[in-house]
């Protein structure tokens, strides 16, 4: 019997359709009962009498004939309290990962929060739609047979009710050892699965490595694993079901036995006999659904804990509204800001800068320099503490975020492909683009001989991760994403070293198209990208190095100009051309 | 595939497991037998009472104890067996799926997404355990005791055996009659938690482009709409169920109506004692109990079989290399001649590369460029055996490379190709794969060449950073020189890049090219770059356009006489 805070912390505004279940399964049960206690009137009359009682045997149909027709109900409110029960949780989750955010997801391995998500839910559900109605069932239906019985025969009763609280109270011994070595199971094989999953994806790199060998027999010791430990767990398991069956035996066999013997030395009539023989059996029907439903419910308990600790994190919060400056700045302001992720120390320090309305602004920088990080902060995807940042009268801060995120668009490194397809993807950024609208930025973006390419043109589906698209055609999905956001920031985290000639060239032709009238944001890794931009700030370890255009930063930053240096001599030769 | 040959499939691995499973059949038999032989104990004492008869009761009391006792020991013994086999068995395929897909790698063409694999380890092989552990024994045992029941009942009159027999007939109907719906529902089921687990991963792995784009909210209620659709199919599931236990409901109570009225039917014409009557009833709940086991065990069967199916495709992937070589390659690498290649990719009929010559030899460094498609990793691919050529061959030191054996010959190459894989685990530990067992020290040193070093000190936790989901905190440039890092520590003959240094900052190409230049003394380096700057200091150039090779020569010899090399690679003449 275990029901807790936490449990009932999960299942938060489902209780009416866990009640309702339980009432429906209870009803069935009693149902059942008087059922049997009709047929042990038949019986007895038969025997005794010699003639098969009528009227008792309709009664006997008709209790046969209302469990038939509730049996519908009870399988269709099973399935909808499930529902409701996974669909509550997974909203909330879902709520929870928004407001964690990045720095949440990035940290934490996303393969085990979607491992939440979709199967822990899952095994939680049937705890709430099939344990819970059973020992309510157990608890009134049973309970009540054994309080008749006692009125029949004291001793039967007795022992019938050893047996059930035993088979009742038994998981309250048992379940300590069951819930650590299930957990140890469960952790197992999530063991196994993460890096079975990172091994097979990595498989054609691993088949390069002398290493390979070695994973291989690891991961063969960790399949060896979970065998010990399910058996391990199974120790548990089995013993807890030897005394399983000891109880539910002791109240079903031992307590007619017993009865049986008062018959034989007489103190107990043929007919009540009779009785008990018939209706023990199905006072002990709910009592075998629920040491089943035990173990159905069970693996949810398991994954509860899991839920329970998510749903429990710790949320880092953006900083709260602020007031815009009264006069009225241009450009989008980034004052003073510092930050760090949850672990670590400070990626960006005291940075102030400044994107100038329908100008270009770049950032500049080695790797790990901070760019990247600035330009996901001013996307509003870090929840920043310290500092301030707005534009005109919209500011940036945990109230206000999702209107100042609806100003911009981003064209990411790495831009995600949803498992959709093509034109689902580029729908994402605005849903109800029309079919010219769709042609037309497909055009403007230089998809238009991908999509040619594909099998059933903008409705072929992307595939996990995108895997049909390159680096460089994801790059340009996004940005045609961006012409369909019609947004007045665009931030663009350029990826184009990655990329041949012929990509680039597309990608810089459709960002000119894109970037018109609008402010721009460039995260350039090349020089020769940013040449004509309006200005450029230079980052160095979180800090800003220098600011101002190509040619004053030329003049006056030997930061810049070394870093220029170390890039000129690797500049491609069409930039090279193109100058001369 | 037909159920007959996934039965088939299925029991070869039982095999060397078969007397354990004899023996767990036995004990099977045993615990479902012992309920019934108490209860008709009981029945038949009950009966006696109003026979008459004189029985001896404390024995009667003692041995029911006894029986009691019996039952919990054999459910133990029978659970613990049970799923010991199941499980024994599940690793034994768990390891042996590893080892296929390791050695059928990479699947050319439309392979499974590895999560889809990964859930197939997982979760259906789960559903293979229903069937090792509860559906083999609960089968043999139900017709055995069913035979049994059957007799006693034709040895008290043959019109019970009969009645007995029409209705265990019509319950196991109900697996046929409901079989079809019942396939369906299970895989409308599936199908529609697949879409939502798909929606799933998309929430969570694209949280940065739908909150850039404000598309979470409408991305939220597409996972809306997926968990309705599974909703529906749960439910229709669930009411198909509901028909199901409405006919077997109905079958059991006309069984009992049947038994009373035959019961009393016979009593008249006194051809049969009513005192067997209660006996009758309990061993009819007996055999329904036993079929209800059996019945809930079939209604898993089309998932268990579905799920089996998709287990042994998997374990019957093709290989597409055969590691038929006996010699161990030893090294170092003096030559590597390619003589009139081809290779077609299966499933399509132009081949990708045509007729293919060239030869590397020790101390070159080559470059191979071309467009997309022009079948440059290709030859990557042959030579790191994850193909092998229709036509023609490789000699590698005058030996064709199918000579040799996989292992020996991979260990003899380091290759770093633009995505490069970096493993769940440390920094430290990714370069170690490299040289397993290498020392701390070497291990700084090849991180050196490769310009990880410096970033590498700057991250938290140093070496010991573990390397993130998908390796997101990582920069592109960063995780391609830990991959170099990891190439150089490995130390072979033969170093391949393939776009190896594509996501690098000029800066850091700079630096470690001049350190490769260093490092690489008499090895083979053959590299693939779309950078004109990664490629102009190679010794010599093979320049690559569908599928044949156009040209040779230094990046200025190029450039000055070859007019397609202009256009194509340094992007002339396109505006």
């Amino acid at each position: 019997m275990l029901i807790n805070r936490a449990l009932l912390f999960l299942a938060r505004g489902s209780k009416r359709y866990i009640l309702r279940v339980s009432f429906v399964v209870a009803l069935t049960a009693f149902l059942n009962l008087i059922q049997f206690y009709t047929l042990s009137k038949i019986v007895s009359g038969l025997v005794q009498e010699l003639s098969l009682d009528l009227p008792l045997l309709l009664l006997f149909l008709a209790m046969a004939f209302l469990q038939i027709l509730l049996k519908p109900l009870v399988l269709s409110w099973t399935a909808n309290c499930e529902a409701h029960v996974k669909r509550n949780l997974r909203e909330r989750m879902l709520e929870k990962i928004k407001t964690l955010g990045l720095t949440y997801t990035d940290d934490a391995r996303s393969g085990a929060l979607y491992t939440l998500l979709l199967d822990r839910v899952e095994a939680l559900g049937p705890y709430y739609s099939t344990y819970i109605p059973a020992l309510f069932t157990v608890l009134s239906v049973s309970v009540g047979t054994i309080i008749y019985i006692y009125f029949i025969n004291a001793t039967t009763a007795y022992i019938m009710l050893a047996g059930l609280l035993g088979v009742i109270i038994l998981p309250l011994f048992t379940y300590k050892y069951l819930w650590s070595t299930g957990k140890e199971v469960w952790a197992e094989y999530d063991a196994f699965g993460s890096d079975f999953l990172d091994l097979i994806q990595g498989m054609q790199t691993l088949k390069n490595l002398p290493a390979c060998k070695v994973e291989k027999e690891k991961i063969q010791a960790k399949a060896k694993l979970i065998h010990k430990k399910t058996m391990d767990n199974m120790k548990v398991t089995t013993i807890e079901n030897f005394l399983f069956e000891l109880f539910s035996g002791t109240g079903s066999v031992l307590s007619i036995a017993y009865a049986a013997y008062c018959g034989l030395k007489g103190e107990i009539g043929f007919s009540e006999l009779v009785l008990i023989l018939f209706i023990v059996r199905s006072c002990f029907g709910p009592v075998q659904v629920l040491m089943n439903a035990w173990h159905l419910g069970f693996n949810g308990l398991s994954a509860s804990g899991k839920i329970t600790d998510f749903l429990k994190t710790e949320e880092r919060q953006m900083r709260s509204y602020f007031d815009p400056p009264a006069e009225k700045s241009t450009g989008l302001q980034v004052e003073g800001v510092s930050f760090s992720y949850s672990t670590g120390a400070r990626v960006l320090k005291d940075v102030s800068v400044e994107l100038e309305d329908g100008k270009i602004t770049a950032f500049v920088g080695e790797s790990g320099s901070g760019k990247s990080t600035l330009s996901s902060l001013i996307a509003g995807l870090y929840p920043y503490r310290e500092g301030k940042i707005y534009w005109g009268s919209d500011v940036l801060s945990k109230e206000s975020c999702e209107n100042w995120q609806s100003k911009l668009a981003a064209v990411w490194q790495e831009p995600y492909l949803f498992n959709l397809s093509f034109k689902d993807n580029l729908l994402i950024a605005k849903e109800d683009a029309s079919e010219e609208e769709l042609h037309e930025v497909i055009e403007k973006s230089e998809l238009k001989d991908v999509v040619d390419k594909l099998p059933q043109g903008i409705n072929t589906l992307v595939g996990e991760h995108g895997a049909r698209f390159s680096g460089g055609e994801r790059q340009r999905l996004a940005i045609a994403r961006c012409f369909l956001r019609d947004a007045e920031l665009i931030l663009f985290d350029e990826a184009t070293s990655s990329l041949d000639e012929k990509n680039q060239k597309s990608i810089q032709a459709a960002m000119e198209r894109l970037a018109e009238n609008k402010t721009l944001c460039i995260i350039a890794h090349r020089i020769s990208t940013i040449v004509n931009a309006h200005k450029i700030y230079l980052l160095e370890d979180g800090c800003i190095m220098a600011s101002g255009n190509h040619q004053e930063l030329i003049k006056n930053s030997p930061e810049y100009v070394e870093l220029l240096a170390r890039q000129a001599s690797l500049v491609s030769f069409d930039e090279v051309g193109g100058e001369i | 595939m037909k159920r007959f040959e996934i039965i088939s499939s299925l029991f070869k691995y039982l095999h060397s497991l078969r007397w354990y499973m004899v023996l767990n059949v036995v004990i099977c038999f045993v615990y479902e037998l012992i309920p019934m032989a108490s209860l008709f104990l009981i029945s038949y004492v009950i009966g006696g009472i109003i026979r008459g008869a004189v029985m001896n009761y404390q024995g009667f009391l003692l041995a029911l104890i006894i029986l009691t006792f019996l039952q919990a020991s054999f459910g133990y013994i029978n659970m613990w067996t049970e799923h010991d086999i199941a499980y024994r068995i599940l690793y034994k395929l768990r390891q042996d799926i590893y080892a296929r897909l390791e050695r059928a790698q990479p699947i050319f063409g439309k392979g499974m997404s590895s999560a889809e694999i990964v859930s197939i380890v997982s979760n259906d092989m789960n559903l293979l355990e229903w069937f090792y552990a509860h559906t083999i024994n609960i089968f043999i045992v139900t017709v055995v005791i069913s035979l049994m029941i059957l007799s006693f009942y034709f040895h008290l009159h043959p019109l019970l055996a009969l009645n007995a027999l029409l209705w265990i007939v019509g319950y196991l109907l109900s697996a046929v009659i409901f079989k079809k719906r019942s396939e369906e529902d299970g895989h409308e089921v599936r199908k529609n938690y697949g879409i939502l687990a798909r929606f799933g991963v998309d929430l969570v792995q694209g949280l940065k482009d739908l909150l850039t784009f404000n598309a979470w909210r409408r991305y939220l209620q597409r996972f809306g709409i997926a968990v309705d659709n599974y909703d529906e199919a749960k439910k229709k599931d669930a009411l198909r169920r509901a028909r199901e236990y409405m006919y077997t409901l109905c079958i059991v109570t006309l069984l009992t109506l049947c038994t009373l009225i035959i019961a009393s039917h016979l009593k008249i014409s006194s051809e049969f004692s009513l005192a067997w009557l209660p006996t009758l009833i309990s061993l009819n709940a007996c055999i329904v109990k036993l079929l209800n086991k059996f019945m809930s065990m079939s209604s898993q069967f089309s998932s268990i079989f579905a799920a089996s199916e998709r287990v042994i495709n998997l374990l019957n992937v093709p290989i597409s290399v055969e590691d038929k070589g006996g010699l161990v390659f030893e090294g170092p690498i003096e030559t590597v001649v390619f003589e009139d290649v081809y290779y077609t990719y299966p499933g399509t009929s132009e081949p990708q590369i045509k007729g293919l010559s060239f030869s590397l030899k020790k101390g070159e460094q080559v470059a191979l460029v071309g467009e997309s498609g022009s079948g440059k990793t290709t030859i990557i691919r042959l030579i790191q055996r994850y193909a092998d050529p229709q036509k023609g061959r490789i000699l590698v030191n005058g030996r064709d490379i199918r000579e040799y054996t996989l292992e020996s010959w991979r260990n003899a190459l380091s290759v770093v190709s633009q995505h490069t894989y970096l493993f769940k685990r440390s920094v430290e530990d990714n370069i170690a794969m490299g040289r397993p067992g290498a020392s701390k020290e070497e291990i700084r040193q090849a991180a050196k060449i490769a310009q990880a070093h410096e970033f590498i000190e700057d991250f938290p936790k140093g070496y010991d950073t573990e390397v993130g989901e998908r390796a997101l905190k990582i920069s592109g440039g960063q995780r391609q020189r830990l991959s170099i890092a990891r190439a150089i520590l490995k130390d072979s003959s033969f170093i391949i890049f393939d776009e190896a240094q594509s996501s690098l900052d000029s800066a850091n190409e700079e630096r470690l090219n001049m350190a490769m230049n260093d490092f690489l003394g008499n090895r083979v380096f053959l590299s693939i770059a779309h950078r004109i700057s990664s490629i102009q200091n190679s010794h010599r150039i093979l320049f690559m356009d569908k599928g044949c090779l156009v040209a040779s020569g230094t990046f200025e010899e190029l450039s000055e006489q070859n007019s397609l090399f202009r256009e194509k690679i340094l992007g002339e003449g396109q505006g």
